[in-house]
């Protein structure tokens, strides 16, 4: 029996690679820009919000309490961070979209499009 | 916007006032001449409601277009707009989620003036309740159903 696998939602996976990209630095507002800057498109932050309370449900993200100030309104920050079974959802993922493409050519790689 | 509404209002009032001229001196004089003086008066009284009204009604423009004077000149985000992510958000939600809003708010703002930012952030509020609420609703109703299946055991 095979052990149990992880996959993640199309965008919780992009949500998760933000909040690794973004280090020390991953809090709302910041997952909200990068992600909106990488799908070209715009991305509500409760959409944001939902997704990154459904991942930390999951246990592959660990959130804190950060600093408060003055621009935000005396009001904190919410930081995140991956944890080992985000990163192994995100291989897995990443895993089965590769099988799935191997050995195609119907130009699902952009930089032969 | 404002300046033009109150030219165009000025003009309004002259134009009318001009037109009505010939017709009104005419009036004033048989009225004179009939000793009616106090339809005379009763006639310019209606001019001054005339004008009143439209003093009141340019001051409401100037109330509501928010630049009345320094007390409408708001510093953070828009009120109303926090006012329902504090109505449609759980308490924790919405100290962060308000946060990143304001904090971003800010930036929008400082590119693209406050009338911009405003659309920006009640754009915000509209697209981020939904999700938010879908997910204090899916949380309910599984609390619900854990509830009546402890209940029937």
């Amino acid at each position: 029996m095979s052990e149990h696998k992880d996959y993640l939602g199309h965008f919780e996976e992009i949500v998760l690679l933000a909040v690794l990209r973004l280090a020390e630095n991953a809090y709302g507002a910041k997952i909200r820009q990068t992600v909106a800057e990488a799908t070209e498109r715009d991305v509500s932050i409760g959409a944001v919000y939902a997704t990154l309370d459904r991942l930390e449900r999951k246990g592959y993200l660990k959130s804190w309490q950060g600093e408060a100030t003055p621009e935000r309104g005396g009001r904190a920050k919410r930081y995140f961070r991956v944890e080992g079974a985000g990163v192994r959802a995100l291989n897995d993922t990443a895993a089965a979209r590769n099988r799935l493409t191997e050995g195609f050519d119907f130009g699902l790689n952009p930089s032969e499009a | 916007m404002k300046y033009l509404v109150v030219i165009v209002a000025w003009a309004y009032l002259r134009l009318h006032t001009l037109k009505r001229w010939p017709e009104e001196r005419r009036l004033r004089k048989q009225l004179h001449e009939i000793g009616m003086k106090a339809e005379a008066l009763s006639q310019s009284h209606k001019d001054g409601e005339h004008l009143a009204l439209m003093a009141v009604g340019l001051i409401f423009l100037f109330v509501l277009t928010g630049k009345a004077g320094p007390k409408t000149q708001r510093e953070g985000s828009p009120k109303v707009g926090q006012y329902l992510l504090y109505l449609f958000l759980s308490k924790k939600d919405r100290e962060y989620l308000i946060g990143d809003l304001d904090e971003e708010y800010l930036e929008v703002r400082a590119k693209f003036g406050r009338r911009w930012a405003d659309i920006w952030y009640y754009k915000q509020v509209a697209t981020s309740t939904w999700p938010m609420m879908r997910k204090a609703v899916r949380w309910g109703v599984l609390a619900s159903i854990g509830a009546w299946i402890r209940r029937s055991l």
